[in-house]
Formats: C-alpha cells, structure tokens, sequence
C-alpha cells in the first residue's frame, strides 16, 4: 500500500465513523463513488498547480494575485520554472516586487513536490481549490459570483464540504474567545435559531462566540454551518475545537486562504476575518472587547456595505466593550443596529426566510415550591448557598432545606426551567 | 575481645534488627566498619572515637573491626553510633559483658559524647528484639508509648559507661525538651458564611469522600481544608502507632508524651517532587508527604499547578490505600490511606467562576477573569477527565459576602460537628463495616438504592453525558452519608444527644436506619455537590 493509499483509506475510515446527521445535505462520500469520478472531480491539473504555488513560503496573497492575474495556476507554474526573470519582471510590473532570487526559491520549493502526489492527496482529503477566473466547476461559479465585487478577494481558496451552504442566506457571528457564558449562548441561541430557518452561520471556529454560534447550527437539523479558518484545513487551530471542525466539515462547508498544512500566524486571522466579512450578507457580533479581531471583522464589513448588529452587554461587563461602543450614536447614527434576537437579523438581511418553526414555550408548570425557588432565583445567575440564604431571608417564601433545594433545582432542570453552569443557577428563558 | 550490641537501622516504614559486633584484636591499630553502612553511617568511625575521648575513657590502640548483621541490609544514618561506642568498650573490658545483656542500644552520638536523638525511633524500638532499649533521652517519651519495651534514657555517653558499671543511676527522669506543645486545631466557628461548603467538609468527614474545593482567590478554600481534621473522628490506639510509625520514618516525630489522637493533615507546596511527595530517596526510601498523611488530611492547594506526573502517580494510594516504592536495592510499601482535599482556582487568574455578575448581592465589586484561551485550555486539560472524577464532591465555593464576613452570627464549632460525624460514621460503619466512600459498587443496591425518581434524574444527566457512570456511584455512596447524617441529626434534635457515635450497637441501627433507599433529596443534594466545575472557555 502507497503512502497515498494509506491516507486515502485513514480519510474513508474517519468519514465512516462521522456521525451523519438526519436533514444533511448529501455530500459526495467516497463510498459511494467509483475512484474515477473522484479523479475527476478532485485534484486536476490546474488545481494541483495551485496547491503547489501556495504551498511555498513565498507565496503571500499579494505576490499569488499579481501571478495568477494574468495566467492560470498551470501555465504560472511553468512560467516560474522555465522563466523566473520574465515572472520577475511581469510581477513587478504588476505592482509587485520580487526579486529573482526569491522567484527562484519558489520555484524551486514548488518543484520539491511531486504533482501526482498533490492530486492524490486532494482527491483524498476531498478538498477543492478555488481561484478568480477558474470556472471548471459548477462550485466555481458559487465563489466567483460571491467575491465579484470585493478587492481584496483571496487570490486561492481551499475547500471541503457541501458548496450548497453558499446558496443560502448568510450571516456573519463573530466575537471573542474569552466570551461570557451570556455570550456563548445568546451566539448559541442565534445560530440555532438562524439554522432552523434556513440561513446559514459564517463564523470563524474559533474558541468562545465563533464555536458557540458554530455549536447552535450544528444543532438545528437543517443547519449548514460555513467556517472561515486561519490556517490550512489540515491543521485544526485551536486543537480543542476538532470535533466541531470535523462536524462543520460534515454538514456545511470549510473554507481556508492557506495551504493544505500550513499553521496560523498573527497575521491570518486578520486576512481570514475579511472572507468572513464578504461571505456575510449580514454581521453580528455578540461580544467583543475594545479591541480585538471582531472589529477588525467589523471594519472589513463596512468597507463592503455590509449592516453590522450587535448584542448589547452589561456596561461592566469587559468582553461587552466593543460591541456596546458600535451600538452607541454619533453624528453619522450607530455603527451596529442593536441585536436583540434572531428578528433583528432577519429584517435586516430582507430575504425569503423559512418561516419561524414556532417553538411553543411546552414547559411543565413548576410546582409552588419550585415556583417559589424560581422567583427567589429570579434572572441572577445564584450558587446553591446563595440561593438558599436568599430563599431563607424572603418572608413570603418557604424555608427549604439544602437538600430539598438541590431536589427542586435537579425538577427544575428536567422541565427546563433553570440550568447550571460553572457551579450557578440561571433561569432559562426560552426552552429550547 | 569480641562484644555484640544489638541495634536497629530502619528501611521504609519498618525497623530491621541490627547486630553491631566489635572485635578488639592486636595489630596496627585502626578503625573499620564493615555492612553496609550508608556514609553518615561509616562516619560513626570518627564520631564514635572522639566520644569515647572525650568522656574520659580509653580509645584502644589495637586494631578495631566492627561488623553491622545482617550484612545484606543497607543500613542508614547515625542511629549505631552508641551501640558501636558500647561495643568497643564491652570489647576493650571496660564494661563487664553481662551488663549489656538484653539491652539495645540506640543513639547518634557527638564528639563531646553527649546522645542524640535521631528520625526513626519508632519503627527502630519496634524491630528490636531485646527486652530493654536505651534510647536518647530526648526520644524516651515517645519510644515509651509503644508500652513494648522497658526504655532507658541515654544522656551522655559518660552516663550510660557509668550506669551500665552500676556507678551511677540511669538517667531515665531527665527530660530532653520542655513539655510538648499541643497542636492548634482551627475550629470551624472561625468560618463565616458558607454553609454549603461547611456541610460539604461534614459530609467528606462524615464518609470519607475525597473534596475538590473550586474557587476564586479569598473564598476560604484553605480555611475549610484545615478545619477538616478538627471534625474528624479521633485517632484510635492503633491508627495512633500507625500514624506514628510512619511520621517517626519520616523524622516528623517531635517528643510526644502521649499517642496523637488528632489526624494529620499534611499540605505539600506544589513544587514539592514526586519523590517527595510519594517517597523513596537513594539510600534511606523515606516516606512521602502522602505517607505523612496516611490516617488523615492530605490538602493538595493549587491543584492545578502541581506536575501531571505527581497527579497521576496519586491515583494508585487512592485506590489502594498504599504506595510502592520499587528501587533497585529495596522496595518498599508505605501506607496511604487519606482523605483527599484538593483546591484549585477556575482559573489561572482565578476568577472566571465570578465573571457573570461582577457586582454580588453585597455590592463588592469582582475583578473579571483575564485569562487568554490557550491558558485557560492548559489549565481544563490537567484538571479534567479521570482525575477529577475521583473526587465524590466538587465544591464551587464562593468570595462570602463581605455583609457576612463582618456580622457575628453563632455558627457550629467543630466538636458539635465533630459528634455529628463521629455518629455518622458509627452508623455506617455498624451497616457495612467500611466507610461510605469505601462501598463497593455491588453493596450500593444493597446499602444505597435508587427510588424511580432518583434514577430517572440520574438516567438524564447521564444521557446528557453530564456525568459519568463512575459519577453515579460516587453520587450514591455521596447521599448515603448525607442520609446517615439526616438521620443522626434528627436523633441530636429528638433528645436523644449527641456523642453517640461510641456506644451505637447494631440493633439501634436496625431502628433507626430503616431504610437503604436513598431519599430523592439526598440524591439531588449530592449531584448538586458533584457537579463537575466547569472550566470557562472550553464550553463550546
């Protein structure tokens, strides 16, 4: 067995073993197709060429749009080993400067790989690869239309998953890594409910707001979660979030600027969250800090028109900065409409929706001791002793012992009234 | 020209008898020690001689062999010294032979020929087989309360040549140090506020239940640790010799004048090594910080700084209760059997627990947690998964309200707690012999049973994969103390007093422990002290 096999085989065993979800959209699945279909759909030449220019440590998005501009991946290639002062002279031309040397270097690290190897390894890893002006595919038109009109469209893209999540309606969730429980769910409910009618979740698979509004379409049954990574698809960045990668591999789609295995860096988050900002029709940022990279999202969707909201916080709350200071007026009106729920978005994104699922509130009516419990509980988030300090205090209220207030929280939990995170109780709102 | 002075040396936790023989023969005169012995060992050459100077009795010029039997064991430190001076002068004639007769001698001697003492004493008395020992006086108290032997004190050297001429009397009155200090129990009426976290330290008394206490900076999580042994039954006579044996190995002893009835708790700093903490050490495998908590409290604070390799290396003592420590010269099997009190803070700043409301109910203003995501990941991944399912009670314990800190309100001292668990404890103990954390999972249907309730709720959290099957017994065995000490607390009310965990016999239990079904609420109860704290960040 060929290296190439083997990672052949390793892939078809991981995607057997994938939870396949009931409503996902058919995607090819190698058990299904004879290797020659996916010989023809997964690794042609020209994609083999772009893989390999991109490859390279030269390669900078700057310096793949000047080349690829004028050339298709194939005959760039070529060009940059036959000729690298014509490649030279023709990028700098073009607004680029490189020098020989360095056109040199990259095509020497490019003819270090083996082009029949590449394409196994994409016909393997089912992974596709876009660039403006390529229309060999019906996928390619997808991305073509979506980035017409940008200027600073990625100069290649990989792919993985179903293109058809692109044919929805799309919305950005965005914020920050170091999110508040609050803000993990508001992003949670929002995917959720967004996914239920039938617009798709773009976010970035990061830790904190991106996985949780990632996590709340995985669990609509229709949803087709879009991730924007900033590394290559190959390496998982941050490693905690595999399973929710692979997931968003499953049911939705994958999206990277950057080669098969190269790793994140400083500057790729930047670049990933303008893709972000251009396949969002809509922006929402549930929380973020005064600064921080959902900003800079947010910038990146002005500059193409696109209306951003934001989740209003606590004004103590530090990951609430950022997205209370979009919401907040000045001459020109607010850079962010305020958020509130899933309506908000919806009238802004002003497409046919699925209509609204209707999720009636079917919450058993809690006894009058538990409703006692729920009132004293209010909308704080309360330890047990906290909770039953303040229950002792209320006059109207009944005494509880420890126990039977552990008991009546546990009932509570069951209806879904009340849930418990990082060791305190909350109210549920909405029962979901 | 020949004496035999029998010793002891100590490996481990255990004693091994030693026979010191001196021979005294013609020839160039030299000093060799021949056994085994360590290097503070071989030094007793020097040691040895200019004691015997120094006391005024008379260095042979002859050749001097000592051999230390059994040859085979390693023998360690300076506890020969005063049976190797008493055998060279029993050799050179200086004392008659039949006075050393079924006398062992102990003691680590100083150029001036004065006797001290040394770690070990305990386990040493024990390995001797002579029915008299002498022993420095600083350590006549506590080989004394072995009640084995009849111990002698040794002051000076010159004392012991001239009581064992029958010149002088021994000097068995003398005292080493002053009168011992008692240790200082923290009471837990110093804990103000806390109520869950002061049941929860109860119910880990109560049943043995190892406790993660979880918590940003000042909630008091070190304080609820020590409080732990205050509320702790008392010492039996023979955990006492246990604990004991194992402190005097480790050179913890200080001159008692009565068994320790308190447990130990011990709290090593997270820098601590494995070795350390475990035992072992080249040449004497002294025991650990783990061992030293054997009977008693072993607080582990800052949980999640200690290496991943001495967390991993506490689950055999968990399981079994002993540690083995195997080196190429010797293994050893120390015991460690404790009551297990971890803190850790939510984070590695400390306050992600308290990040949702920033102002509490008493108007303090909190600090947010600042922690970046890959810190916050490191610290979930070493706290997580198998080792934290070890703990039967996960405790988020919370900053008290400041309101509370500064009003006075009468809360239990630890002996009114201390009752309660002591009663507790007979309970279960005169239901199934063992203690409620040691309940094996085919006893739980049998002494804690689940109502249909109780495992309906239990069957969803596990579904929902919130806890895990291992979690469901440890909620189980959790309840039953908290259902023992429901009951024990209803007799303290209904009149029938406290203290009496000691006189409970098995009828009054049939009485009063009717049932071995668990109540739903102390099943809630328990899962509510279970929960596993969730590290922020990683929710997604």
């Amino acid at each position: 067995m060929t290296r190439g096999e083997r990672a052949e085989s390793n892939l078809m065993g991981d995607q057997i073993n994938t939870p396949v979800r009931s409503g996902s959209t058919p995607t090819l699945r190698p058990d299904q197709h004879h290797e020659d279909l996916a010989e023809s759909t997964f690794g042609s030449p020209d994609e083999v060429a772009a893989t390999v220019l991109c490859s390279s440590s030269v390669a900078t998005t700057a310096r793949l749009r000047a080349l690829l501009s004028s050339a298709t991946p194939e005959g760039a290639l070529s060009a940059m080993v036959d000729g690298p002062n014509v490649v030279a002279r023709v990028l700098t031309e073009a607004g680029c400067r490189l020098s020989v040397a360095l056109v040199e270097q990259w095509a020497s690290e490019c003819s270090s790989l083996v082009p029949g190897q590449v394409a196994r390894d994409l016909r393997a890893r089912r992974e596709s690869v876009w660039w403006p002006g390529k229309a060999t595919k019906p996928a390619d038109a997808t991305f073509g239309e979506l980035f017409a009109d940008d200027d600073d469209r990625p100069p290649v893209l990989f792919w993985h998953g179903s293109i058809a999540a692109l044919g929805r309606p799309r919305v950005g969730i965005v914020g920050t890594r170091n999110a508040s429980t609050a803000g993990r769910e508001m992003a949670r409910m929002l995917g959720r409910e967004l996914s239920d009618r039938g617009v798709n979740v773009v976010s970035g698979l990061a830790l904190g707001i991106d996985a949780a509004a990632h996590a709340g379409a995985l669990a609509s049954p229709i949803g087709q979660p879009i991730g924007v990574v900033g590394s290559g698809l190959g390496v998982v960045y941050p490693p905690a979030n595999r399973r929710l990668w692979d997931h968003v591999a499953d049911r939705g789609l994958l999206i990277s600027e950057l080669a098969y295995g190269r790793g994140p860096s400083p500057s790729t988050f930047p670049a990933r969250n303008r893709i972000i900002a251009q396949l969002a029709q809509v922006l929402v940022v549930v929380e973020s800090g005064a600064t921080g990279g959902s900003l800079i999202t947010v910038d990146r969707a002005e500059e193409r028109g696109r209306s951003v909201l934001a989740v209003p916080g606590n004004p103590l709350s530090p990951v609430s900065a950022g997205t209370n200071e979009l919401l907040r007026p000045n001459l020109l009106g607010a850079r962010a409409f305020p958020c509130l729920g899933v309506a908000d978005i919806l009238t802004l994104l002003d497409v046919e929706v699925v209509s609204d699922p209707g999720f009636a509130d079917d919450r058993s009516q809690p006894s009058s001791t538990d409703e006692a419990v729920l009132s004293a509980l209010g909308w704080d988030e309360l330890s047990v002793g906290a909770l039953a300090a303040r229950l002792s205090q209320g006059s109207e209220c009944q005494r509880l012992g420890l126990a039977e207030l552990a008991l009546a929280l546990a009932r509570l939990e069951g209806q879904g009234w009340v849930s418990r995170s990082a060791g305190r109780w909350r109210r549920v709102g909405v029962n979901r | 020209m020949l004496a035999t002075i029998p010793a002891a040396t100590v490996l481990g936790v255990r004693g091994q008898p030693v026979v010191v023989e001196v021979h005294v023969s013609n020839g160039l005169p030299a000093f060799t020690i021949v056994g085994q012995p360590d290097t503070a060992c071989r030094e007793a050459r020097d040691r040895v001689r200019a004691a015997i100077l120094s006391s005024g009795l008379v260095w042979p010029s002859a050749r001097v062999t000592v051999n230390l039997a059994p040859a085979d064991v390693r023998k360690v430190g300076a506890s020969l010294d005063l049976a190797i001076a008493v055998g060279v002068l029993v050799a050179t004639g200086q004392v008659p032979e039949d006075r050393v007769l079924g006398r062992a001698f102990l003691g680590e001697l100083g150029l001036d020929g004065s006797v001290r003492r040394f770690p070990g004493v305990v386990p040493m008395v024990d390995a001797v087989t002579s029915p008299e020992v002498v022993v420095p006086v600083e350590c006549v108290d506590l080989a004394r309360l072995l009640e084995s032997h009849h111990v002698r004190a040794a002051s000076t050297l010159l004392r012991v040549f001239e009581a064992l001429c029958g010149t002088a009397p021994w000097p068995d009155t003398e005292r080493g140090d002053g009168p011992p200090v008692l240790p200082y129990v923290a009471d837990m009426a110093d804990v103000r506020g806390q109520p869950v976290a002061r049941f929860a330290m109860e119910i880990a008394a109560a049943g043995s239940h190892h406790v993660l206490l979880c918590g940003p900076p000042g909630s008091g999580k070190t304080m609820l640790a020590e409080r732990l042994p205050g509320i702790m039954p008392r010492l039996t006579h023979e955990e006492s010799l246990e604990v004991l044996r194992v402190h005097s190995a480790a050179g913890l002893d200080v001159n008692l004048t009565a068994l320790p009835t308190l447990v130990p708790f011990r709290s090593p700093h997270h820098l601590a090594s494995a070795v350390g903490l475990l035992g072992g050490g080249s040449a004497w495998l002294r025991p650990g910080e783990l061992s030293c908590a054997h009977r008693g409290v072993l607080f582990l604070d800052e949980l999640g700084e200690f290496p991943a390799n001495v967390l991993d290396a506490l689950r055999q003592p968990l399981e079994r209760g002993t540690i083995s420590v195997d080196r190429a010269r010797a293994s050893v099997v120390f015991p460690a059997r404790f009551l297990l009190v971890a803190a850790t803070n939510p984070c590695p700043c400390g306050w992600a627990s308290a990040g949702a409301p920033i102002i509490s109910e008493g108007g303090e203003r909190r600090p947010t947690c600042r922690c970046g995501s890959a810190a916050l990941q490191r610290y979930a991944r070493r706290l997580s998964g198998p080792f934290l399912d070890r703990f039967d009670l996960c405790l988020e314990v919370e900053r008290p309200d400041p309101v509370e800190l500064l009003t006075a309100t009468e809360v239990e001292s630890s002996a009114t707690v201390a009752d309660r668990v002591a009663a507790a404890r007979a309970l279960a103990l005169a239901r199934q012999g063992v203690s409620n954390a040691s309940l094996m999972s085919n006893q739980l249907d049998t002494f804690a049973g689940l109502s249909f309730t109780s495992r309906r709720l239990l069957d969803s959290l596990l579904r929902r994969g919130e806890i895990t099957a291992r979690g469901v017994a440890r909620i189980r065995r959790v309840a039953r103390t908290v259902g023992d000490l429901r009951v024990v607390s209803s007799w303290s009310t209904s009149g029938m007093g406290s203290g009496l965990g000691a006189g409970l016999g098995a009828g009054s239990v049939a009485g009063c422990a009717t049932t071995s079904v668990l109540t739903d609420d102390d099943v809630a109860l328990a899962l509510e002290l279970r929960r596993r704290p969730s590290f922020e960040g990683l929710a997604a």
